[in-house]
């Protein structure tokens, strides 16, 4: 049953990206869009780790790709450095400044944070925007290199993004199922509590804040390399905003669920006429699902729910040993 | 060695919670504090683990100042305490709120807790095997993995107790530990005290049941308006006069 | 040089009547009820942009009603939350503040486009110690003062008002000493609609706006709110001046377009440093 903890989430990952790539071979157009969802759910699912586990809004992490991806772009535009080490400055400069700017911000109730983390990213895009010829400026950089070993292929760079999204997968799956993910579920349910276990919580969410950049800022050197440019608008302050529309859609208490907000996102962008009419259309839908299910879709009431089902319909035995708990739990 | 504070005195606003106020409880001590509501105890508990600042006074812990340390540091140089309402999260497992208490013993880096196959896991299956053991010697419920929000309040406090003690503190503050619960209860709650203290626990506890502490206690420290009134032995304690008079229409103990 | 320092403070001024009119309703809101308004930057746009459409003169009449109906939407909103939520979660309401507020933004792109939307402004200025000053920047002052005598005049002398000083206190309290609650939080998402329905007006007789400027208006008004405006309206009308006037001389001074980024830096100095008391220790959260 510990196994099945551990693994049903990464396994629902890579079961849906082999159907959806293979169903790519049909239709070639699902390759990009694979790569649209994978980049959102990259930048989605720290932020899932953060908000949803550890109470920690933050409407900063569309900048914090953006600060990898102008990372990495300056660095292989002007500098000549391959993509290959580029990507350890895009990751490292987002998670320094995550870092250094969250000491004194994460006390803060949550308003209060989630009002400086749209505002950093502000001024990390007004920073971008009139960088001059540093950063582009208005026009942006291009001329980006392609990605190393995979290049510019939609199959092979979307099997990258994903491997490295099931990576995130895993490695959070573990996380929440440990004494640190206990830890840090208690920061999200009083403070106090927490401090009164133990944990150090400033340092412990700064530490998770970094890492949130960190990963968004490699979702950034995906994202330029793949694409070769990258401009204020790719990757700004309107993205952090989806993200978090993603994140608290799609069930910010599973890791599956900014995901799922990613893919809803790209599809809908996808199929919905006209871009201007996209704010109405995910603005109702927000305030529909936070009235009905502040947990998202993939809430844990609904997580619960969908376990029952498995467990009555799939019956126990073959594979890992299963104790049914099911058995012990009086109906709600 | 002990974990006490001396000349403690603290004001919030234009109120004076403490004036004063010294405290002390060595290893293997039950010291009972005392006195009505609005005494001033549950901010003596947070003058003690660092969820308030005095003005003045010092916190040591055996021989060390640290008053100047955070709650979470003073947890983790052993000092466990429990809240007057009870603090977890509702809505996860019994299991998991009673894990949680390791936490301050636990060296976990992230790295470590992420990577599939680690240390974590084992210690996973270990801190359940422990928690399992807590909860069973609690007698909290019979499915660990029941949620916590269905026990009774008496057993959430019991809870709170078994998670203070899982952590294997030096020193274990229980703030009214007993309050709102029955007697049986109440009879496990008083056996892990003396269990605990037996194991060399220094245990300071605020309780109102002056009948429950009294019984329980080595010694016994009177708290009222924000300063001591009596302080030594429970008998001496329970019927000195001024602490008769707070608590006016309270039986008296028998003895 | 004074006259150009008198000219940016004069600009500066002129800045912070619109942007006071923006954190004032903001802050009274989240005073009142604990949530903040991210809308509030889309009522000053529908107000302003209606006005445009319509006209002079009755344009920013209809503005302002356009406002108080989406202030009303809002309002709506905010008591189905409490209805079915029975929320004490501030946060979620915000949210849904802010999904309104795509909502509305989006609107505005769809039917109006994103071309530059103005009104004339009144034509003329005179000139005070050498500083050019347009009678346009005076009436905006004008009518930003006036709007902030009627709001202390009603939050001080009227039923209203002090249901509403009831409601910001405890609202659990002030219902149980039978305040109508529920109905004083929906009225003041009304009419502090209203109110930066105004400054919508003024902003697209001064300066032009395009439905980008939701977001700006709404960013203005989160720093004025941010620096004083947990003390009440007039301490957030004084913190908007402020920051009219310090994004006008940093505009001057800064180079090209980073006065852009000066609301979102106050916010973060302000509330990284937890400077401002009233954000400090008021005990409620913002």
């Amino acid at each position: 049953m510990k196994a099945a903890k551990l693994w049903t989430a990464p396994a629902v990952v890579l079961a849906v990206f082999l159907l959806v790539m293979l169903l790519g071979l049909v239709r070639p157009s699902l390759h990009t869009t694979m790569f649209t969802i994978g980049l959102y759910a990259l930048i989605a699912v720290p932020l899932g780790l953060i908000y949803g586990q550890g109470g920690t809004i933050s409407i900063a992490q569309g900048s914090f790709a953006a600060l990898g991806a102008y990372t990495s772009a300056i660095l292989t535009t002007r500098y000549g450095v391959p993509p290959a080490l580029s990507v350890i400055p895009a990751i490292l400069l987002p998670a320094i400044v995550a870092f250094v700017i969250a000491r004194p911000i994460l006390r803060l109730p949550e308003l209060s944070l989630a009002l400086v983390t749209l505002s950093l990213g502000t001024v990390i895009a007004v920073g971008l925007q009139r960088g001059g010829d540093f950063t582009g400026s208005y026009v942006g950089l291009s001329g980006a290199p392609p990605l190393p070993l995979v290049g510019k292929d939609p199959v092979l760079v979307a099997i990258a993004l994903w491997s490295v999204l099931l990576l995130v997968v895993i490695l959070y799956s573990h996380f929440v199922h440990s004494a640190r993910g206990r830890a840090l579920n208690a920061v999200r349910v009083d403070r106090l509590l927490a401090e009164a276990m133990g944990v150090n919580v400033p340092l412990y969410l700064a530490t998770l804040f970094a890492i949130a950049a960190g990963v968004a800022g490699l979702a950034g050197w995906f994202y330029v390399h793949f694409i070769g440019y990258i401009a204020p608008d790719s990757l700004s302050v309107e993205t952090s905003a989806h993200i978090l529309f993603m994140v608290v859609l799609g069930g910010r208490r599973s890791v599956l669920g900014p995901i799922l907000g990613a893919a809803f996102f790209t599809f809908a962008n996808d199929f919905l006429p006209g871009a201007e009419t996209h704010g109405l259309f995910f603005g109702t839908i927000l305030v529909l699902i936070l009235l009905a299910s502040p947990d998202g879709i993939l809430s844990p009431q609904a997580l619960r729910a969908i376990r029952r089902f498995f467990a009555r319909t799939i019956p126990a035995g073959g594979g890992a040993p299963v104790v049914i708990p099911e058995a012990k739990k009086v109906a709600q | 060695m002990s974990l006490g504070a001396s000349g403690i005195s603290i004001r919030f606003g234009g109120i004076v919670a403490l004036n004063n106020v010294a405290v002390s409880v060595s290893p293997g001590e039950i010291v009972g504090l005392v006195g009505p509501n609005g005494a001033g105890k549950t901010t003596l508990f947070n003058c003690l683990t660092g969820v308030a600042q005095p003005q003045q006074g010092v916190v040591q812990l055996e021989g060390h100042d640290i008053s100047r340390l955070r709650l979470e540091h003073r947890i983790r140089l052993g000092i466990s305490r429990t809240f007057q309402t009870p603090r977890l999260d509702l809505t996860g497992s019994v299991a998991d709120a009673v894990m949680l208490g390791f936490n301050p013993r636990l060296k976990q880096g992230i790295l470590e807790a992420c990577l599939p196959f680690s240390k974590a896991r084992a210690t996973e299956v270990d801190l359940r095997a422990r928690a399992e053991k807590l909860i069973a010697e609690f007698q909290l419920t019979n499915d660990p993995d029941l949620p916590a929000g269905e026990l009774s309040l008496g057993h959430l406090r019991l809870l709170e107790v078994a998670r203070a003690l899982a952590s294997e503190p030096r020193y274990l503050l229980l703030d009214e530990p007993a309050a709102g619960i029955d007697d049986v209860d109440r009879d496990l709650l008083a056996q892990a005290i003396r269990g605990a203290a037996a194991r060399g626990l220094g245990v300071l506890l605020v309780e109102h049941n002056v009948g429950f502490v009294a019984d329980l206690s080595h010694r016994m420290v009177a708290l009222v308006s924000g300063e001591v009134v009596a302080q030594g032995a429970p008998s001496t304690v329970v019927s000195d006069p001024q602490v008769v008079a707070a608590y006016l229409g309270v039986q008296r103990v028998a003895a | 040089m004074t006259v150009q320092l008198l000219e940016f403070l004069a600009n500066g001024i002129a800045l912070g009547a619109i942007y006071a009119l923006l954190a004032v309703p903001m802050s009274v809101v989240w005073v009142t009820t604990d949530v903040i308004d991210v809308s509030t930057g889309g009522y000053a746009v529908v107000a302003g942009m209606v006005a445009a459409v319509v006209g002079m003169p009755f344009g920013p009449i209809f503005g302002v009603l356009a406002a108080l109906a989406l202030g009303a939407l809002a309002g709506l909103v905010f008591l189905g939350f409490h209805r079915i939520r029975k929320q004490r979660d501030a946060m979620l309401i915000v949210l849904a503040t802010f999904a309104l507020m795509l909502a509305i933004e989006s609107g505005v792109l769809s039917t109006l486009g994103t071309d530059n939307r103005f009104l004339n402004p009144l034509p003329g200025s005179i000139t005070l110690s050498g500083a050019v000053v347009t009678y346009q920047s005076l009436f905006n002052l004008a009518v930003s003062v006036m709007v902030m005598v009627g709001l202390a005049a009603l939050l001080k002398l009227s039923p209203l008002g002090l249901q509403m000083r009831a409601s910001a206190i405890s609202d659990r309290a002030a219902m149980l000493v039978g305040v109508a609650v529920r109905r004083t939080q929906f009225l003041t998402f009304v009419f502090c609609a209203g109110i930066a329905g105004i400054a919508g007006v003024l902003a697209v007789l001064a300066i032009g706006m395009t439905y980008a400027s939701t977001f700006i208006f709404t960013t203005v008004a989160f720093s004025g709110t941010v620096l004083l405006g947990r003390a009440g309206p007039l301490p957030a009308f004084w913190g908007a001046m402020l920051l009219g006037i310090v994004t006008a001389v940093s505009d001057a001074y800064l180079p090209n377009g980073w006065a852009a980024g000066v609301p979102s830096l106050l916010i973060i100095l302000v509330l990284a440093t937890g400077r401002m008391p009233a954000t400090a220790f008021t005990g409620a959260r913002p």
